[in-house]
């Protein structure tokens, strides 16, 4: 697909051209809206958002800066941010201090499907997610994150600790699960 | 270690992963989500637009209002003449003929024997009558306290020999025979009433007569006593913030903020004000923080084993092993932005004391320019600093809420000029960021400020 020509064909508001970047760029879109959203209503309603966001500021767009999914997938996860940040809904999760040492191998993940690894993330509780995305996915440091979520840099550490811990529990029972279907079959 | 297999593992996995997904399905949803009105943006566009209008009302209301001439109502007053004894009565009496005050003039002793024969003819005269005689009501249920200038005719005191062409020019009052005198009911003061040239008083120096007094106020004497009650101000202030935070990019912590005011103030009533003017405020932003940057290299004499015997004893066996060696790079950076708003603020005056004064106001202001200064990490590029020229940062309507307390000092040797000192508080309402970066913690100040104003 050109994107150049896309983007030249919407700052004209021709027809069908949001359409096919849309469908260009959705799923990928639709994959961090998973990642953050903790199921997939939310994860729709983050991709309807982003791509209002994304259409209403393509003329922003400076391909000097870097590249268009880049810049998609930044303007996605900014807008993803804000929406908690606006959100008057305050979820909190508890969990208890000492988890379980996970016992999850590389190999083992490596069978793990892409899908259950993508759903294992979203169960994750919401501050803890947010972290472990901005970390992992996006590259920001702690302090960054720390300074964006409005909490103390030892907590993005810590979170992020957390969190991976329990991905990996996660990750380990899904396994578990499969291994006695497979049994069980 | 940042890196570890699960990271990678989880980024191979999941980056650029398409996720499955009923394209039609999500489009028609989107454009179902588009096609709706956008009910919170337009909340908010309703409260400002409602407060500025309600303000905006007020003021026009009550400039319509207050603007009206004043109702006026007639007042008799009775000049009683008596020269048998040599004596002049001046009588003032109210609507229903009640007695208001009286002057006796002692005629002949304060006009020359010359001028004795006089015959209140005044359009006889070649010059302008220009005798004025004060009298003070002893006992009137006046909210002003007021003095009445009343002239008589060719009375020939030097003590009361005042040009009333002051007083005239001041209130352009006018006289009449035969008609009455108009006072304003607002305030039921009489200020002056003057016979003037062309006043024509056909009076016998042995007889009474009636004469009645009009004054052709054209309002101009009730402007000039309104704009002594409800004073009008000009001003101008400078603020510091020593508590100032807020911040547009992730790393970043305001330090302080300075502002200048230029402002138009206008009292509605003695307490309540309203001001208008152009601010222009400046924050400026400290980035600290740091970078490391981790290398990996082999070196020799590196412990690659380590044996620990039945014994308890260990031995570290030596070697060419890999080394991490990190490197940070700490940074400081100070960015600045400017922001010129129109502030709009409503005042109550609480406590009022002849010199100083204390007043509480509150109101919105909206940036109409800003411009930023801003420099921004690059991590990417060894740490080097970038100027960012344009970071999509919203440059105009941007609301910010004020609130403040002032009191004012205004001595009695600088006549119409005042000190004022004042502490407040500007908290930024919306947000400034676009989608490069975000505004996670709003622009507040708390601000210390000094300034003046003059009375107009």
């Amino acid at each position: 697909m050109n994107t150049q020509n896309i983007i030249g064909r919407i700052k004209q508001k021709e027809r069908g051209a949001e359409k096919a970047l849309f469908v260009h760029f959705a799923p990928k879109v639709m994959t961090i809206c998973r990642r953050y959203a903790s199921q997939d209503a939310e994860a729709k309603d983050f991709l309807q958002e982003c791509f209002l966001l994304i259409f209403s500021k393509i003329d922003q767009y400076d391909s000097a800066k870097g590249s268009f999914e880049g810049w998609i997938h930044r303007v996605s996860t900014n807008r993803i941010l804000e929406l908690y940040r606006k959100s008057t809904k305050q979820v909190k999760m508890t969990y208890p201090d000492t988890l379980p040492e996970p016992i999850l191998s590389q190999e083992s993940f490596q069978m793990i499907p892409r899908q259950q690894i993508l759903e294992a993330v979203q169960q994750l509780p919401q501050g803890y997610r947010q972290v472990f995305n901005l970390y992992i996915f996006e590259g920001w440091s702690h302090k960054q994150i720390g300074a964006a979520l409005n909490i103390a840099e030892t907590t993005s550490r810590s979170q992020l600790n957390r969190a991976k811990r329990i991905l990996k529990n996660k990750l380990q029972k899904k396994i578990t699960i499969q291994g006695y279907e497979r049994k069980l079959a | 270690m940042r890196e570890n297999w699960l990271e990678e593992g989880l980024r191979d996995k999941l980056e650029g992963f398409d996720s499955e997904l009923n394209l039609e399905e999500a489009w028609d949803a989107l454009e179902q989500k588009r096609s709706e009105p956008k009910g919170r943006r337009l909340g908010w566009l309703w409260i400002v637009t409602g407060s500025l209008l309600l303000i905006g009302s007020s003021f026009a209301i009550y400039q319509l209002t207050t603007n009206e001439t004043p109702e006026m109502v007639d007042v008799p007053v009775k000049v009683d003449v008596s020269n048998v004894i040599g004596q002049e009565k001046v009588v003032l009496l109210d609507s229903e003929n009640a007695l208001l005050t009286e002057k006796i003039f002692e005629a002949q002793s304060q006009m020359p024997e010359s001028s004795s024969n006089r015959n209140y003819q005044s359009q006889q005269q070649d010059t302008p009558i220009r005798n004025t005689q004060i009298i003070t009501p002893k006992s009137l249920d006046y909210t002003t306290p007021s003095s009445y200038f009343v002239s008589t005719p060719n009375i020939d005191n030097n003590q009361n020999d005042r040009t009333t062409d002051d007083q005239v020019t001041d209130s352009d009052v006018s006289t009449e025979i035969g008609q009455s005198v108009a006072l304003n009911q607002s305030n039921l003061v009489i200020n002056q009433f003057t016979l003037l040239e062309g006043v024509t008083a056909k009076l016998q120096r042995d007889s009474k007569q009636v004469l009645k007094f009009k004054f052709a106020n054209f309002g101009r004497q009730d402007r000039v006593k309104k704009s002594k009650s409800i004073p009008q101000f000009v001003g101008v202030d400078f603020g510091f913030s020593p508590i100032t935070n807020g911040q547009i990019l992730a790393d970043e912590k305001a330090i302080d903020a300075v502002s200048a005011n230029l402002y138009y103030k206008k009292h509605l009533s003695n307490s309540f004000y309203l001001k208008v003017g152009l601010g222009l405020d400046r924050y400026t932003t400290r980035i600290e923080g740091s970078e490391s940057n981790t290398s990996t290299s082999i070196e020799p004499n590196q412990v690659v084993e380590r044996v620990i015997y039945q014994d308890g004893t260990i031995e570290n066996i030596l070697g060419d092993g890999e080394v991490t060696t990190t490197e940070t790079t700490t940074y400081q950076l100070y960015n600045s932005y400017q922001f010129i708003s129109v502030p709009v603020v409503a005042g109550l005056r609480i406590i009022d004391r002849a010199q100083t004064n204390i007043e509480l106001e509150g109101g919105m202001a909206t940036t109409i320019s800003s411009q930023y200064d801003v420099k921004e990490y690059d991590p990417t590029n060894g740490g080097q600093v970038n100027q960012v020229a344009d970071l999509n940062l919203r440059n105009t309507s941007i609301f910010s809420g004020l609130l403040a307390a002032q009191w004012n000092y205004h001595p009695k040797s600088l006549s119409r000029l005042g000190v004022f000192m004042k502490v407040g508080t500007r908290f930024q309402l919306n947000d400034i960021s676009s989608e490069d970066t975000f505004n996670v913690d709003k622009f507040k100040s708390y601000q210390l400020g000094l300034g003046l104003q003059y009375r107009l």
